[in-house]
């Protein structure tokens, strides 16, 4: 597929991921804030059914993905203990700014322009990793792709179903209990 | 006793009606059902006073279509969609590398990063189709925690590519180690934050 294609079909997922997140109002650094101020558990909810979706989704792709020519699941960087460092300094950011990346795409696409300038300071943030510390990271970076299943060697749909299952049970006991009108 | 009416209750026929009048008295709504032509909601083909033509069924349908649950669902089918078709996955920070020039194999950043553009298109169509747009100036006192965020922010998704926000969207359903590592650090990274400014409050 020619680049331009794929960046055509791009946005246009990147739109339909826009509308349904602005319409559902999701963002994870305001779920970070629900659990430490103990109010609602609206954006819990939400990565619930995410997490449900997507993972049975992804585990069920996996057996087409060869028919279809996909690459595998999981190729992210691997793991080490830059993933937690890398989390801390996010969840710290988040924090401070209110919005997640996705939440901060968001408020900018509603006119909230504080987020434009949260936008702009990712530059500097990102040029002093990549251009100064990434060198020194390097060294400690492992580089093997590992899975849950991988790592605690169970097949992978027992792994998807077994957690799949406790969301949906964890789901189920947080959900919203809103008397009936009628 | 409802003096005006005469009712200790609404008239079952008009109940529906006197409700959404904003608390207008019976005689008012009366009124004005009266002129509204014969056949129109509100007002049966025999010229009495009806329960008006029943938006129940269209409302309900709407406020599913318009659950949070079900809207985030519709994220998460889009995301498998997208890798079923077009073999890429939603990335979050990553996408702004191409903002220092880094454009990635195969131009992936360059591709995420027009993917997020869509998505600020997406997230401003849903505000203006739902009347939730407002051009917001960044106020002063918030400048300095956006500004210092966005940098922390800039150097958490540099570090570890794909595994912050893309850890809760793909790399936790993927079951991908590094996302659970990431959002192990997330939390503590908010808890340093929300324990500092919680405890000075």
């Amino acid at each position: 597929m020619s680049f331009p294609l794929l960046a055509t079909l791009g946005v246009l997922f990147g739109i339909g991921f826009g509308y349904f997140v602005q319409r559902a109002g999701l963002c994870f650094a305001h779920g970070l804030g629900e659990i430490y101020l103990g109010r609602g558990k609206r954006i819990t909810r939400m990565f619930l059914v995410v997490f449900t979706i997507t993972s049975v989704g992804f585990l069920l792709s996996g057996y087409v993905s060869d028919a279809l020519g996909l690459k595998a699941v999981g190729q992210l960087r691997g793991f080490g203990f830059y993933n937690v460092l890398s989390g801390i300094l996010f969840g710290a950011g988040i924090a401070l700014c209110g919005g997640c990346i996705l939440g901060t795409l968001r408020q900018l696409g509603e006119g909230n322009l504080m987020y434009l300038v949260v936008l702009v300071a990712l530059i500097p943030g990102m040029a002093l990793v990549v251009y100064g510390l990434d060198p020194l990271l390097e060294k400690g970076y492992h580089v093997e792709k590992l899975l849950l299943p991988g790592l605690l060697g169970v097949a992978a749909p027992y792994v998807t179903a077994t957690l799949a299952a406790g969301a949906v049970i964890w789901f189920l006991a947080i959900r919203k209990r809103t008397p009936r009108t009628r | 006793m409802n003096e005006t009416t005469g009712h200790n209750a609404p008239t079952p026929g008009t109940r529906g009606v006197t409700e959404r009048a904003g608390g207008a008295t019976r005689p008012d709504v009366e009124e004005r059902l009266r002129q509204i032509p014969t056949g129109q909601p509100g007002r049966g083909e025999t010229g009495r006073l009806t329960e008006p033509a029943s938006p129940e069924p269209r409302r309900t349908t709407r406020r599913k279509l318009s659950n949070p649950l079900f809207l985030v669902g519709c994220f998460a089918v889009l995301n498998v969609i997208m890798y079923l078709t077009i073999q890429k996955f939603w990335i979050g920070g990553s996408s702004f590398l191409p903002l220092i020039g880094i454009l990635g194999d195969n131009h992936g950043f360059l591709f995420a990063f027009l993917v997020n553009v869509g998505v600020v298109a997406g997230a401003l169509v849903g505000a203006l189709s739902s009347g939730e747009f407002r051009l917001r100036l960044p106020r002063k006192r918030d400048l300095a925690k956006a500004i210092v965020g966005g940098f922390l922010i800039g150097m958490g998704i540099t570090v570890a590519p794909g595994t912050c926000t893309t850890a809760f969207v793909t790399g936790i359903p993927m079951l991908s180690v590094s996302s659970f590592l990431s959002v192990a650090g997330i939390f503590i990274g908010a808890h340093l934050i929300y324990g500092h400014t919680l405890g000075r409050q």
